[in-house]
């Protein structure tokens, strides 16, 4: 559906864009420009004034305006009751997303056609036109994926909140959004030819800065709004399998152990060892993620078990969350760490018996408590507040606990408390497995202590 | 029209529907009552296919919702409990964008705006911003929003709430003309005199559960209102014979006195039953005034029951 039939853009168009404002937008942006040509002695230096001008307009619209309202618009469809009428529709998954990213911040969008516009022209009327429209093409894609990304958050936010009342507000990831808009200015107006010249390697690769950074925009952008539309699929109550997810974990995979090259690990076997251990680490900080951010209440798993005893597979596999799909990868790649490590390099093999071989199991096996603690606060029955108060809890855990042992000079218990190199099997693996058993222990009194509950409250 | 088998639907703190199997038959419109917290609003979402069941199945014309939700979401239209509108749109870009949005032609959403708008009173006040409508116009907007597409099933939880005397009996009037069209509407409410204007079927949940069958089956026995035009004793003698007649006996008039020409029969049978009954005692040479089932309220039928199912 084009854009322009798109009832949800159409809708955020008749909303924003009234006479008034349509008005003021332009007016504004030209008494800007306009400013710089007064500033300016001729056309070159009015060009190389205008350029970097209508940049960081263009950045300010779409960060700092733009994705404050394009998150807000979906977090107030919730808090103002529309979300339901609108997931009864037969707008669609897709058509839903496009509206979104463009109709919740279509004034912004709307400011920024003008900005572009005014680049696109400066940028034919000077030298360096290609470098100047990939500038262009870096803000205005990175804005994309922003939308994408912070509105696929909010979604996800409203499934784990569903029927708990009003969403909270957004501006945390505004925030964090706004770190990289700054990045944007600064890399536009004080970087670029920086940029231009300075190379990175990846793989056998020798890109400039400026082409990478495009790249891994659209890469992630790619994924962002594969992800929002998925995430959106859910809301219209379209199954998702894991295989989507699957897939974007191996390019994320391939993508970060390009950074693994030949000027950082000259050993080819190691280098691909390190590349597994990229793997390992990046499925372990997602395991994380995912789990923070996913609905983990009883009432999930008590499907996830019927789904299970009943042997209905498809509707099993397509119900499973993400962070346990993401925790199997991570196992798997412990594993395949583990076995490469022994077995494959002689490098490493030399050094089997060091404690260094089991760093990727005890770390595997901390994820496994801190998910298995996570659960077990999200099993309450209410539970609103568990994933900030499990967040607290592990926080103190590995900073606070870590910081009174070593004062208390008891550092051979540190590897029981956080991932250490100097780890051994029994402190650095046995002492975390204990604490791994403890909560599984305790998670399965609490799921028997729901269970009851639920059985009395019928 | 709709099935709904073994639907269970649990919250973290509580199961909202336990086990719920029944059947509503096309063009009924059926009001679905019960205390609050009974778990009304969970299942009209469930039968929205805007939340999935633990377990269980909702067929819809034979289709399983679950397995296909956009295709049964675009035969229902559905009012929820809380609604919120788009304040800053006007009445008629309100409906356009929802028939747009459920795949209304293009070349017919103008007239079929119109037909809304005239069904639920609001033709004045299309081009009137949302924020500036009365609670009663509000309302009477959001069910015009669910039913733009020409839904053939209404899902309405609550719909007057909120509503005066008059606003409610226009509502009344609206909910039986869309029911003359041939739609099926499940009105969920807790004014049950209301109900009795339009619904001609009821559901009762209690606790997440349906009230029992065999509680609601009895309520197919039902009173039947024999007036003649005088006392017949082969009345008496036909209907001591007629084993659907379960009991009957002469109505008390004004006077507190036994009528004799006005007989009251409890009567447990079908329709065709109750048509076959009137034609035997026409043939048997009785002098018939007038035949007619004594209208229960859904209040009383609701109090009843649930009583019968305390008692249980």
């Amino acid at each position: 559906m084009m854009l322009q039939r798109n009832p949800e853009f159409l809708r955020n168009v008749w909303i924003a864009l009234t006479p008034g404002r349509l008005l003021l937008m332009p007016v504004i942006l030209t008494v800007v420009f306009w400013a710089v040509y007064l500033a300016s002695d001729d056309m070159p230096s009015f060009l190389a004034g205008l350029q970097p001008t209508a940049a960081i307009a263009l950045a300010i619209l779409l960060f700092l305006i733009g994705l404050k309202e394009a998150t807000d618009a979906l977090v107030s469809e919730v808090n103002q009751q529309t979300w339901d009428s609108q997931r009864m529709t037969a707008i669609g998954p897709f058509n839903m997303v496009i509206g979104k990213i463009f109709g919740g911040a279509v004034y912004a969008w709307y400011g920024a056609v003008y900005c572009g516009l005014v680049m696109i022209t400066a940028a034919l009327m000077m030298p360096d036109t290609l470098i100047h429209l990939k500038q262009l093409a870096i803000i205005v894609l990175s804005a994309v994926l922003c939308y994408a990304a912070s509105q696929c958050w909010v979604l996800t936010n409203v499934q784990k909140n569903r029927y708990r009342g009003n969403l909270k507000s957004t501006s945390y990831i505004v925030l964090i959004i706004a770190a990289l808009m700054l990045f944007g200015i600064i890399y536009q107006v004080f970087l670029s030819q920086v940029s231009t010249t300075t190379t990175i390697k990846w793989y056998g690769l020798n890109p400039s800065w400026t082409n990478f950074l495009l790249f891994s925009i659209v890469y992630f952008l790619v994924w962002s709004v594969v992800g929002f539309y998925r995430t959106m699929r859910l809301e219209f109550k379209f199954k998702n399998g894991p295989w989507v997810w699957l897939i974007f974990l191996a390019t994320l995979w391939i993508y970060g152990g390009g950074f693994v090259t030949e000027t950082v690990l000259e050993d080819i076997s190691l280098r691909w060892l390190a590349r597994i251990y990229v793997g390992f680490g990046l499925a372990v900080v997602l395991t994380y993620l995912t789990a923070f951010n996913e609905p983990k209440d009883v009432v999930l798993f008590r499907k996830l078990i019927f789904l299970f005893q009943n042997r209905h597979w498809a509707r099993f596999q397509k119900r499973l969350p993400l962070f346990l799909v993401t925790l199997a990868v991570a196992v798997l790649i412990c594993i395949i760490t583990l076995i490469t490590s022994i077995f494959i390099i002689d490098a490493v093999e030399k050094a089997g018996t060091s404690p260094a071989v089991w760093y990727s199991l005890a770390i595997l096996a901390f994820l496994l408590r801190d998910i298995t603690i996570l659960i077990y606060a999200n099993l309450r029955l209410k539970a609103h507040r568990a994933d900030v108060a499990i967040l607290i809890y592990l926080m103190m855990l590995y900073v606070l606990v870590p910081l009174i042992l070593n004062l208390l000079k008891l550092e051979y218990l540190l590897p029981a408390f956080v991932p250490h190199l100097k780890g051994t099997l029994l402190n650095g693996l046995g002492l975390v497995l204990l604490q791994c058993g403890l909560v599984l222990f305790l998670l399965y009194r609490r799921w028997q202590q729901v269970g009851e509950a639920t059985k009395y409250s019928k | 029209m709709i099935t709904v088998e073994h639907l269970t639907y649990e919250y973290p703190e509580t199961r909202a529907l336990d086990d719920v199997s029944f059947s509503i038959q096309k063009g009924t419109i059926t009001a679905l009552v019960g205390p609050n917290g009974a778990g009304k609003t969970t299942l009209l979402q469930c039968l929205a296919a805007l939340v999935e069941p633990l377990h269980g199945r909702i067929l819809i014309d034979g289709t399983e919702i679950l397995r296909t939700p956009y295709k049964v979401q675009s035969m229902l239209g559905y009012l929820p409990d809380f609604f919120g509108l788009y304040e800053r749109l006007s009445v008629q870009q309100a409906l356009r964008y929802f028939a747009m949005a459920q795949n209304v032609k293009k070349t017919t959403i103008t007239a079929r705006i119109e037909v809304v708008l005239s069904q639920l009173d609001l033709i004045e006040k299309a081009n009137a911003k949302i924020e500036s409508l009365s609670r009663g116009m509000r309302q009477r907007l959001a069910i015009g929003q669910a039913m733009i597409h020409d839904p053939r099933i209404l899902l309405l939880d609550e719909p007057a709430s909120g509503l005066d005397p008059a606003a409610r009996n226009r509502l009344a009037e609206l909910f039986l003309a869309l029911n003359a069209e041939g739609k099926t509407l499940i009105v969920s409410s807790h004014i049950l005199a209301e109900l009795d204007q339009y619904a001609n079927n009821l559901l009762i949940l209690k606790n997440g559960r349906l009230v029992d069958q065999d509680i609601a089956e009895a309520e197919t026995t039902r009173k039947i209102h024999i007036e003649l035009l005088a006392a017949d004793a082969r009345l008496e003698t036909f209907l001591s014979q007629t084993p659907s007649a379960q009991h009957f006996d002469m109505a008390v008039n004004d006077k507190a006195e036994a009528d004799p020409c006005h007989v009251v029969i409890d009567f447990s049978g079908s329709d065709k039953d109750q048509q076959a009954l009137l034609e035997q005692i026409i043939g048997q040479g009785i002098k018939v005034k007038a035949f007619y089932p004594q209208k229960t309220s859904v209040q009383s039928q609701y109090l009843e029951i649930m009583d019968k199912d305390q008692a249980k």
